[in-house]
């Protein structure tokens, strides 16, 4: 692990200690918000116990896996959308693998495969299931066996590609968007790619005849010379992949996007924050931990400087605001939180184009703010046309013996990330600690730009 | 009164040409029941239903109870469920033997039909019951009783308590059907049938435990709750687990009104149907109706009987997230067509399928409306019918209650469009309709032939009867087209042919899969009476080798592969029949023999085998849709070698 320069390791101490609002930094960047209890535990746990549970999170029970099966399965054969978002929503509200999510969401966005072609909600699924696999795991392999990803071959056309005519569209966007980025090939070596990620045919499901499925035929693979980022070979696919994965280009490019992620999406990283990390990820054949673990356990990433430096997304907003509530599980209504996020810009299983959602900025505007107020209007206040009840500040379980409620509801949800007026305003409004009162007061914390922001 | 005449010749194809087969009439008989003529329906009017139950190891079952069930062939009745029917029912003595009574059964009136068994503390026993034989006899053993376990939780995997839920059939595994198949259906749990699972609630925990039955049984429940949608699953079915999880979504409620469009009043009784649920408005048209999940919904709503309002569907997107939404519907108004049907005797038919299709140039058609197989009417106990149906050109067709009636063969362009070709109909009678605008109601007759029945006997190479086998013949029809995958079932060497034409012969078709035996016979209704016979012999063979067009093996394929039963142009090739030429009778040979043929594929150099071809039968191997085939006959014992074929894939 990198401790020293930019990256060195957080260390706590009088001026600079280890506390709620890093706390709530760390689960915000890494996961998908705590609750009040999560985040007292990981105050008293200190960082590095707290980082720690990121990377090595309980197996599921067979008992869970059975469940998610049958979620999964429900949606499947149910031709239901919906539902297989619920299915993921499920994972990443009630699993125990939060950072597990959160990457698996980000290789969606980043490799963004959509239904609206695919049409298959099993292949949907089963890459979902790929990027699971992979999130924290090594990328290298991950895109290595995307190259051969059912989805992926109906959403790039790979399965169309044949020797005589190869499609260009997947080794395209292996480079431009998965991981060299502009600048690093030419056109020729796309058309050399193309040709090596040819071969693909037509063959059954094994689960269901009406899935498309695929196969790699040794017929139609092009396995002639090829000349491909100056190196020249009988390449084929998996050469392709290990010839990328050989540039530091790529490195760089996933690097810099992680960054973006955990860190900041204010401004574009400087060359020299970027240049240890993806040295690092290189030097581990680019499996993520060490380099994920350098990110969150660093003095930079804890630094107030990055602090709410993200627009949260979608599904980081919707999902955060009933995880940091601690919203009991029966209240909890997934298809509710699955159509939120569709509303605010984020369709899981849909993002817009292969280059996923464009995040940032672009999560705001006139629509998708409404859609946020209505979803914290129906988390606060109920909705009894989506199943949902309303807030309980005393069922919740966010309200504390020794400090006053609004209190606690601050401490969870902005620590002390807000201006001093609008605090004013929210304290004054939910000091009578009466449910309607902390409802009300809950609204105005949401509504604030700090809270858009994680 | 049935008299046993010697049986004629039957001319085999194949390997049996040169070798008819002349059979006695002392082997032909069973010789357990010599005396009672086979199924005749115009002649008796019960069936003895005897045997015994034994327990799982060999035991006899004293008491248990016993149920003989089965599903009646044609046509539903308006949004109605295709549901078994219970015939008769007994309680074994102390030794566990049974006797009870049906009424007269027949393969012309059901396509399965079976004895059902039941004991404390045993799995459910089914076994599978000759519907022609007048008097039969079986053996149903009990099972050894493995309780199913299901757990239903909601989409947050949170237990789903309380949950109603009820069974809605029960089947056996058939092995050689490519897992279990023939079920008894019930969509509401039958009072008349004590051992039948009553409605059961899951547990706090969402468990529900379902006792009588085991791991081999195949058993349909269906969540039926008003906080769920409706959903259904299967237990057991040598899945083996030991608890299944459901995950059930929440319901998503329809309401809304049904009025009658040229009225505005209510209507009321009106059936309304939606993914697997089922509803009526009441007296103020009102209906609530909690179906299946999904993101499309289509709603069909059918007015009462005799009502002159015609049937429409629906068709939304499921407001996303919406606990419940509001559909209103509006019934168009009709012109009732009514009419008497009887048969050649002038004898009223009770219960006779009636079916409007207008043609397409009918001005007054739209999408809206829901005709076709899903609209159709059924005579009364006086043979009476009345059915909605469109101002101008259009068509009733009109299916007997069984299947001793004569099928006639119509292509399915004149129907349509006033043209010779198409696919081929088998109604049992056509009427044409030019309705007036202005008229209220029309007049529309019509007669029926009764045919008449062949009897006959199955036996092997070996010349002893053939204990279970299929037959497949262009008799057997269901919404007035040839259906080969719900074949006739012969059992222990007996047969009956229903409805044939006394001035028609008719190529049948003889698979006893078991042994790979099969043969090919033209079987006339003029032997009504006679006692035929028919020898199977092996089986036939064929091969071919799948090419692309390039000349590289197709790994992996599965292509289309029928039987023909009635010679045509092919199913697909609309060019040929809109020139007036009539398509091919036929099926898969995949849904007609699952146990060889179910997703069979090229293997990875191409090649593919196709076994127990039945001799002297022809089938059709589609290498390019909709006409380029490969059309050849099986032989006994012989391999068709079909050669290298090319098909025009990449």
């Amino acid at each position: 692990m990198t401790t020293t320069g930019l990256w060195r390791e957080f260390v706590p101490g009088p001026s600079d200690p280890w506390d709620l609002a890093k706390v709530a930094h760390l689960h915000r960047r890494a996961g998908f918000f705590a609750n009040r209890s999560e985040l007292a535990r990981d105050v008293e746990a200190g960082p590095a116990a707290s980082v720690a549970r990121f990377f090595e999170p309980p197996v599921p029970s067979d008992d869970e896996r059975r469940i998610l099966d049958s979620l999964r399965k429900g949606a499947v054969s149910g031709s239901d959308a919906e539902r297989l978002k619920a299915w993921w929503l499920y994972q990443i509200f009630f699993g125990a693998n939060p950072l597990g999510e959160k990457m698996t969401l980000f290789w969606h966005g980043h490799f963004a495969t959509s239904n609206q072609k695919v049409n298959s909600l099993r292949l949907m699924s089963r890459q979902n299931q790929l990027l699971r696999r992979h999130a924290v795991g090594n990328v290298r392999e991950l895109v290595g066996e995307l190259v051969g990803d059912p989805a992926m071959l109906i959403w790039l056309d790979g399965a169309s590609s044949k020797r005589e005519k190869p499609n260009e569209n997947f080794a395209r966007e292996l480079w431009e968007l998965f991981t060299l980025g502009p600048g690093h090939y030419t056109e020729d070596d796309i058309r050399e790619a193309a040709r090596a990620f040819s071969g693909w045919r037509e063959s059954y499901d094994r689960e269901d005849s009406q899935t498309r499925a695929f196969r790699l035929d040794e017929s139609y693979v092009d396995d002639g010379a090829k000349t491909i980022l100056g190196r020249m070979g009988n390449w084929r696919a998996d050469d392709v992949v290990r010839i990328t994965f050989e540039q530091p280009a790529t490195a760089e490019f996933l690097c810099r996007k992680l960054y973006r992620y955990f860190v900041s999406e204010a401004a574009e990283p400087d060359a020299q924050l970027i240049a240890p990390l993806a040295k690092q990820l290189r030097g581990n054949d680019y499996a993520l931990r060490p380099t994920l673990e350098t990110i969150l356990r660093s003095q930079h990433f804890y630094s107030a400087a990055v602090r709410r430096q993200r627009v949260s997304s979608p599904v980081e907003y919707s999902v955060g605001l009933l995880r940091a509530l601690a919203a009991p599980r029966t209240d909890v209504r997934l298809l509710a939180l699955a159509l939120a996020c569709a509303q605010q810009g984020q369709d899981l299983f849909y993002p817009p184009n292969v280059k996923g959602w464009d995040g940032g900025r672009r999560w705001l505007n006139s629509a998708t703010l409404a859609a946020r107020t209505n979803w914290a209007t129906d988390v606060i206040w109920g909705n009894p046309e989506l199943r949902m009840p309303p807030y309980d500040p005393a069922r919740w379980g966010n309200v504390s013996d020794t400090e006053r409620p609004i209190e606690t509801l601050i401490g969870v949800l902005l620590q002390d990330d807000i201006e001093p007026r609008a605090l004013a305003l929210i304290e004054e409004t939910g000091a009578g600690d009466k449910p309607d009162d902390l409802r009300r007061a809950l609204r105005l914390i949401v509504r604030c730009p700090e809270f858009q922001l994680v | 009164m049935m008299i046993l005449q010697p049986p004629r010749f039957i001319r085999l194809w194949g390997a049996l040409i040169a070798t008819p087969v002349l059979m006695s009439l002392a082997l032909a008989a069973r010789a357990e029941e010599p005396a009672i003529p086979r199924g005749d329906l115009a002649t008796t009017s019960k069936t003895i239903v005897s045997g015994r139950v034994l327990l799982p190891d060999g035991q006899r079952a004293a008491a248990a109870q016993v149920a003989v069930a089965g599903h009646r062939r044609w046509h539903r009745r308006r949004g109605g469920r295709h549901d078994s029917e219970i015939l008769g029912q007994a309680v074994a003595d102390d030794t566990g033997n049974f006797e009870l009574t049906t009424p007269r059964t027949s393969t012309a009136e059901f396509y399965d039909l079976f004895a059902l068994a039941a004991l404390d503390g045993y799995a459910l026993g089914m076994t599978p019951l000759d519907a022609d034989s007048q008097r039969s006899s079986s053996i149903v053993q009990l099972g050894k009783e493995e309780v199913l376990r299901l757990r239903l939780i909601d989409l947050e995997g949170q237990p789903a308590a309380g949950v109603e839920l009820f069974v809605y059939q029960i089947g056996v595994v058939r092995s050689d059907w490519g897992g279990w198949f023939q079920n008894v259906t019930f969509s509401q749990s039958p009072e008349r049938l004590p051992f039948w699972p009553r409605r059961m609630k899951s547990d706090d925990e969402g468990r529900v435990a379902l006792g009588g039955f085991s791991q081999a049984s195949g058993v349909v429940v269906v969540v039926d709750d008003p906080r769920f949608a409706r959903e259904r699953t299967t237990l057991g079915g040598n899945k083996g687990e030991k608890e299944q999880i459901l995950s059930l979504p929440p319901s998503q409620i329809i309401e809304g009104t049904v009025s009658y469009a040229d009225t505005g009043a209510p209507a009321p009784n009106t059936r309304l149907t939606m993914r697997d649920a089922v509803g009526n408005s009441d007296d103020r048209g009102r209906f609530r109706i909690n179906p299946s999940a999904g993101a499309k919904m289509t709603i069909l709503a059918f007015a009462a009987e005799g009502e002159p309002y015609l049937t429409t569907h629906t068709t939304f997107e499921w407001p996303k997230g919406a606990a419940k939404h509001t559909i209103d519907v509006a019934l168009p108004r009709g012109v009732l067509a009514q009419g008497h049907v009887v048969d050649q005797d002038g004898e009223s038919i009770t219960g006779a399928a009636v079916q409007y299709r207008p043609l397409l140039r009918n001005p007054n058609n739209r999408d809206s409306l829901q005709l076709g197989w899903q609209y159709s009417a059924h005579t009364d106990t006086d043979g009476n019918f009345a059915l909605p149906v469109l101002p101008g050109e259009g068509h009733l067709l009109i299916q007997g209650p069984h299947g001793d009636f004569i099928h006639q063969e119509i292509g399915s362009r004149v129907i349509d469009v006033d043209q010779p070709g198409g696919e081929r109909l088998h109604p049992d009678a056509v009427i044409r309709l030019d309705v007036p605008p202005d008229k209220e109601s029309v007049r529309a007759d019509a007669t029926l032939r009764r045919g008449v029945t062949v009897r006959g006997r199955l036996v092997g190479p070996d010349d002893e009867p053939v204990r279970r086998a299929t037959i497949v013949s262009r008799l057997q029809v269901l919404g007035f087209r040839f259906h080969g995958h719900v074949p006739t079932e012969i059992f222990d060497g007996n047969f009956e042919l229903h409805g044939l034409d006394p001035e028609q012969s008719y190529p049948v078709h003889f698979l006893a899969t078991d042994n790979e035996w099969g043969a090919t016979a033209t079987i006339s209704g003029r032997q009504a009476g006679e006692l035929v016979t028919v020898r199977l012999v092996p089986c036939g063979t064929a091969s071919a080798r799948l090419l692309n067009k390039n000349g590289t093996p197709l790994g992996g394929r599965q292509q289309t592969f029928e039987l023909v039963v009635t010679p045509g142009v092919a199913r697909h090739d609309r060019k040929a029949q809109e020139k007036g030429l009539l398509a091919m009778d036929g099926d898969f040979v995949a849904n007609l023999d699952r146990q060889h043929n179910w997703g069979l594929k090229t293997d990875d150099m191409g090649y593919i085998s196709y076994p127990a071809l039945i001799p002297g039968a022809t089938y059709r191997l589609t290498i390019a849709i909709p006409d380029v085939a490969k059309e050849f006959t099986a032989e006994s014992g012989k391999n068709t070698e079909l050669g290298e074929l090319t098909l025009p894939v990449e």
